[in-house]
């Protein structure tokens, strides 16, 4: 400390110090540290301290994952230098709670609200929250959300948090009182604990432990030895990579090895397994022979993306590896450059790709082209429009990271990273990039922070950092930047569709048409080219009864980041089309929008419905759903509340987005003859334990949706037994699975779940065996009730589960033919799809004279199926929701000409913040699914389609008078200015 | 990432965080670091020696003589927004402090800080301007008072020379009310445009005074002259503020955040607005 003093406060005598000896009180005790002058506060925290619960997500203030407390007020810690700290007071998320294991009540309202989803944003937002409540400890929702502006999280909207915060409030004022007074016993336990079984909004199993900080990410891991890799995009578009020096970031300080694709040339480029069938396709080779190939892990000879990785700097610390990037040398020749799909299908554009002349990767079509062509020559009103889907970044809050352990002992590789597909990542890692053993390779995803879709792949870092540690003998970490982040990461969306839709003047829509053109970036992704073939192609009607639907699209490879699914993915660019396409329509024949969606909707009489685009609808009611959610916004009488608006100089809107979104991937053929080269079951494992405790091993992959509380809760319901004992595992190839297919476009409860389901059931099935064997009575006499086996007709008479597990475990006594032990495996691959379906509506304000748009009212009405924890299920749909408003008023990914990309932050790329948001009002009606056995629909992403279409529409409403049809998303205030201008122009000339 | 050459030092007194300032190429203050530090990590700004103010005492409290209000340099903007003074007196000035960064940011962001970055859409130098406000530098030359409108010369650019400290800002009595008004880029929570006015009132109720401040719209915060919206009643003012703000001529720049052309026209929208806060201000 007075060494730290003399050493800060020395005056100029000695050269100033790059090091700074710093003592703080850190969670109430001492804590000294050398630190580097530039070592932030949170790096600290995080890597010297190893208070990892501190998250870090931009290094720039935006995000506040970060945030503790400092001298006793919330305070962003990346915006903090360690130095400015010595002597200062520090609060982690690890110190906030009074300890023993207690939640601090803030952390109890934020789990009982269902706040936390991935959990990666929520310590710095409790400790945000903390902050808020002791200055001002009745706020209101408005203030809150005003605070929380500090604060981004990605997936799950801020909704929950704002109601956690006031119940959190509450707690508080409800504490204080209490302890004023006399101690309350047991306050705040219920007269009767809550049903668990499914339909009960039971708070999540994951919660507590992210809520602590407790939870590891894969950047919290701690492995011991780990060297640090930093990766060198490249900051040109296209060019030629004429030389590479690495010599001097070879001498730099800590620098273990630099490497460049002349360094693991043996190694195979990444493959892509989503090749549609019976289409001329023009991928990368891939020598596999088996699938095409995709992106080399490090780019040979030319770059063609600002991302493409050209080296890869591995160092004793993350700051050393990253200071040496500056000091590879490469020199390029540039190669012109294209970023706009049209552009780079015409003549003479420069060409990405040998194999693939004008960029062409394929050209895709579903439906009877003729048939609607002569629909549309033969109707009374043709409306044809472009729409551009635009691109977007799923931007989470936690960035992309992996690390690998090579054992050179075993021969056993390790990768941790924070993906979607577990053993997908093995299988393709092993068969396709490393060629290794299968068996060798453990992948490992730790807690997860959001992903939005954009985890959902095989991604170069991950075999690299394998690659590196064998080479290198050491773990090779590898955490990605924010502005890394915005290059190393699939983006999403970027569709052009040319629309045409037609009619009849009465209202009834009998012919669409689709030519669309589908920027999928540099590279094939692997499983990238489905999405804008079967998953839009196939969508396009909607909730519609269109007669003769067509839609086919070009995807084409340009100058950008390479393009994946985004949550929503495919469903989304096709929703929006169509409910923009029947808003023009309606306008078209001075129709409300809301009667033509009613004369056109799939009736529940017509279900199961064919949308001659391959998709079979499951079950129904559209129009019910509609109803419902226009009553709810008061659809038929906003003229009062539009005069209101009026005289404050906004312009109301409202705007309706009405969707049926294909989810539940998937029954696996049907999946391989729409291109996936890969089954699409469900797989689980359920062990009743000796004790007595149930254990599930899920194919799943949660990240935020909670499957180890739903699971738990199927299991609970056909088991009758607590959720607390039952235990759910997942994301470790070395755990109990075969394989498992993972979590993505809203698949799991159905899927999964019912595999968990069947194997529940299979359970039941043998417990019941063995009770039959033991008692000497007929199964058909025995009932499975309440965790027990019993007699039918005589509860006394009978086995726990426990009892039964535990004679299974002996063995003593066994029927012919029955194996011990009480365990079950099961694979549910579903018959088909299943279609959840809703209306959203959307209430905005137009400020006549700036263009800003601010969303005041939104009303959801979603199916999702049978639902097992509500609480869960509203959580998503507001993360749902959330993203749907960045896309309709925020969010666009820009390049300049020369394909350098100018949003890499979230200063630059914005995305939702709890005050940009109203409270959504969320309701549900509940049509089971007729193809798995929970009657359970997808819930995950399936919402977000809607809602730009629906906040859109709502802008478009309140312009209409002045003849404006169209509005280009996202529609940003200068957007909407210049609408507005064009317009008073167009009226006055 | 920051550089590793970047070195640190605390001094206690203000003299010599000033001699390390003048005496070291590269040095720069650091006060709340929470602009400084993410420049330095974007590498958009760099140093070799930050001087850290933390240590430097009596640079931090609002204190009022006569009717000048005095805010010390080390002051947050939180307490700066917090503060019923202020904002009884100086409401373009809190409401400045109140939407600048978010409230984490306004734990740690000083008043000196958020002045001495020279961010060409500054929410405080705004209001300073409009309120006529001087900012109080401290250096090699003893103490010198800068005119708010003279602070900031261009982007990240401002008039202090090498060695120079902004120690305070002192905002005279103001003799009618004032706003601050901003749009806000949804990314950065910096102003696309924001703007500052001044409104004083004659016995008549009539504008006797309008002094207005432009932020985000250009290269740096600009005053422009209210004169012309003198003898109206307020919300007269405010009607003609777009007029007003068109014939001062903004030069107004284009970037990914807005168009050159939208700024323009939100500059004269924001005037009205501010000036109608303003007004609703002086009837209390």
């Amino acid at each position: 400390m007075e060494h730290a003093a003399r050493k800060a406060g020395a005056g100029h005598e000695a050269a100033p110090a790059t090091t700074v000896d710093v003592t703080l009180t850190v969670n109430g005790e001492p804590r000294s540290a050398r630190v580097e002058a530039r070592t932030l506060l949170v790096d600290l925290l995080r890597d010297q301290l190893g208070l990892t619960g501190t998250k870090s997500g931009c290094d720039t203030g935006e995000c506040g994952a970060c945030t503790v407390h400092l001298d006793g007020r919330s305070a962003k810690s990346c915006l903090t230098l360690a130095a400015q700290a010595d002597g200062a007071t520090v609060t982690t998320i690890e110190g906030l709670a009074p300890g023993g294991g207690a939640l601090h009540p803030i952390q109890e309202a934020f789990w009982k609200s269902f706040a936390v989803q991935n959990g990666y944003s929520t310590p710095g937002i409790v400790m945000s929250v903390a902050d808020l409540l002791e200055r001002n400890p009745h706020p209101s929702e408005p203030e809150i959300r005003d605070w929380l502006d500090g604060t981004l999280t990605r997936i799950s909207g801020y909704q929950n948090v704002v109601r956690a915060v006031e119940a959190a409030a509450a707690a508080m004022d409800q504490a204080a009182a209490s302890s004023a007074s006399a101690p309350a016993a047991d306050a705040g336990a219920p007269a009767t604990p809550p049903a668990e079984g499914i339909g009960a909004s039971i708070p999540t199993k994951e919660a507590p432990e992210l809520l602590t900080g407790a939870a590891t990410f894969v950047a919290d891991l701690k492995v011991p030895g780990a060297l640090d890799a930093a990766i060198l995009f490249s900051d040109r578009a296209h060019a030629r990579i004429a030389r590479i020096d690495t010599s001097r970031a070879k001498a730099m300080p800590g620098v273990v090895g630099v490497f460049t694709a002349a360094d693991i040339a043996g190694l195979m480029p990444m493959p892509v397994v989503w090749v549609p069938k019976n289409v001329e396709s023009h991928f990368p080779p891939h020598p596999s022979g088996m699938v095409p190939g995709g992106q080399s892990l490090l780019a040979k000879d030319v770059v063609r993306f600002v991302g493409d990785q050209v080296a890869v700097v591995v160092a004793e610390t993350r700051a050393q590896a990253h200071d040496a990037l500056a000091a590879i040398e490469v020199d390029y020749e540039p190669l012109p450059v294209v970023t706009d799909a049209i552009a780079a299908t015409q003549e003479g554009a420069p060409q990405l790709h040998e194999a693939a002349p004008n960029n062409l990767l394929m050209h895709w079509t579903t439906g009877d082209k003729d048939a609607a062509d002569a629909a549309i020559a033969g109707a009374e009103v043709v409306v044809k429009h472009r729409f551009v889907n635009q691109r977007m970044m799923a931007n989470t809050v936690e960035t992309r990271g992996s690390i690998g352990r090579f054992d050179a002992a075993t021969g056993e590789y390790t990768l941790w990273t924070n993906v979607q597909p577990t053993y997908p990542v093995r299988l393709l890692i092993s068969l396709y990039v490393l060629g290794i053993p299968y068996s060798k390779l453990r992948v490992i995803v730790p807690n997860s922070g959001g992903s939005q879709g954009s985890k959902g792949y095989l991604y170069a870092d991950a075999p690299l950092v394998l690659h590196l540690s064998k080479v290198l003998g050491r773990p090779v970490r590898w955490i990605d930047t924010r502005a890394g982040l915005a290059r190393s990461t699939v983006q999403g969306r970027d569709q052009i569709q040319d629309v045409t839709i037609a009619g009849s003047k009465d209202g009834r829509i009998t012919g669409l048409s689709v030519t669309a053109w589908s920027n999928i970036g540099a590279y094939p992704v692997i499983n990238a080219p489905g999405q804008p073939t079967v998953l839009v192609g196939r969508s396009v009607t909607g909730q519609y009864a269109i007669e003769h639907p067509f839609y086919e699209v070009n995807i084409v490879y340009t100058n950008t980041v390479p393009v994946g699914p985004l949550r929503g993915s495919g469903r989304a660019e096709a929703t929006y089309l169509i409910e923009r396409a029947v808003d023009l329509f309606a306008a078209r024949i001075g129709k409300d929008p809301a009667e033509v969606r009613r004369l056109n909707q799939v009736q529940p009489d017509q279900q199961p419905y064919d949308n001659r685009l391959g998709w079979t609808y499951d079950s129904g009611d559209y129009p019910a759903a509609l109803e419902r959610a226009l009553a709810k916004v008061g659809y038929a009488d906003l003229d009062g509340r539009r005069a209101e608006a009026k005289a404050r100089g906004k312009r109301l809107g409202v705007g309706i987005g009405s969707y049926v979104a294909v989810a539940g991937v998937g029954p696996s053929a049907k999946m391989g003859d729409a291109g996936l080269v890969s089954g699409t079951w469900g797989s689980a494992v359920v062990r009743v334990q000796p004790s007595g405790e149930v254990t599930v091993t899920t194919g799943a992959q949660p990240h935020g949706q909670s499957q180890e509380t739903t699971f738990a809760q199927i299991v609970a319901n056909e088991l009758g037994i607590p959720t607390a004992y039952v235990s759910v595992s997942h994301s470790d190839t070395n755990g109990a699975l075969y394989y498992g297919q993972a979590s993505y476009g809203s698949r799991s409860l159905s899927v999964e779940g019912s595999a968990v389901h069947k194997a529940t059931q299979a359970i039941k099935a043998k417990a019941i065996a063995m009770v039959s064997h033991l008692f000497k009575a007929p199964p058909e006499y025995l009932v499975f009730e309440n965790g027990r086996v019993h007699v039918a007709g005589n509860v006394e008479q009978g086995m726990t589960l426990q009892q039964i597990a535990f004679v299974l475990w002996l063995a003593w006594d066994l029927p012919p033919g029955m194996d011990p032990g009480l365990e079950a495996s099961a694979y549910f691959d579903p018959p088909d799809f299943n279609y959840p379906f809703g209306t959203h509506v959307a209430l905005v304000e137009v400020d006549e004279a700036t263009g800003q748009v601010d969303l005041v009212r939104y009303v959801a009405v979603d199916d999702f199926g049978v639902v097992v924890n509500p609480g869960v299920v509203d959580g998503q749909t507001h993360g749902n929701i959330a993203l749907g408003v960045g896309q309709a008023l925020l969010e666009e990914v820009r390049y300049d000409a020369d394909g350098r990309l100018l949003t890499d932050s979230f200063a630059t790329y914005p995305i939702p913040r709890a005050s940009t948001l109203p409270s959504f009002e969320t309701e549900r009606t509940e049509t089971p699914s007729p193809v798995n056995p929970l009657g359970a629909k997808g819930a995950g992403d399936v919402s977000n389609p809607a809602v730009a279409p629906a906040v859109v529409n709502a802008v478009v409403n309140a312009l209409a008078d002045l003849g404006i049809e169209d509005i280009a998303t996202p529609a940003t205030p200068e957007r909407v200015w210049r609408a507005l201008q064009a317009a008073s122009k167009g009226a006055h000339a | 990432m920051i550089p590793a050459n970047l070195a640190y030092q605390a001094p206690a007194t203000l003299a010599e965080a000033i001699a390390l300032l003048a005496g070291t190429p590269g040095a720069t203050v650091l006060a709340g670091g929470q602009s400084l530090i993410p420049a330095l990590t974007t590498g958009r700004a760099s140093a070799s020696l930050l001087v850290d103010l933390r240590r430097v005492p009596g640079l931090a409290g609002i204190t009022r003589s006569g009717g000048t209000l005095r805010v010390g340099a080390a002051t947050t903007l939180d307490a700066l927004a917090s503060s019923a003074e202020v904002a009884g007196g100086w409401g373009a000035l809190a409401d400045a402090a109140r939407a600048a960064g978010d409230a984490q940011v306004r734990n740690r962001a000083t008043v000196g800080g958020s002045l001495a970055a020279g961010h060409p859409a500054g929410d405080l130098i705004a209001a300073a301007i409009a309120l006529g406000g001087v900012v109080v530098a401290a250096g090699p030359g003893g103490e010198r008072r800068i005119p708010g409108a003279a602070l900031v010369v261009g982007p990240y650019r401002t008039s202090l020379a090498a060695g120079e400290i902004v120690v305070a800002l002192e905002v005279p009595a103001a003799s009618g009310a004032s706003a601050y008004v901003k749009q806000r880029h949804p990314g950065s929570g910096y102003a696309i445009v924001g703007v500052a006015a001044a409104v004083a009132t004659g016995a008549d109720g009539a504008v006797s005074a309008v002094a207005l401040a432009i932020t985000g719209a250009g290269d740096a915060p600009v005053a422009v002259d209210g004169a012309a919206l003198a003898g109206r009643s307020p919300a007269e003012a405010a009607t003609a503020a777009p007029d007003t703000v068109a014939a001062a001529g903004l030069r107004a720049t284009t970037d990914l955040a807005a168009s050159a052309e939208y700024r323009a026209h939100l500059a004269g929208v924001l005037a009205g607005r501010a000036i109608s806060l303003a007004g609703s201000r002086l009837a209390r």
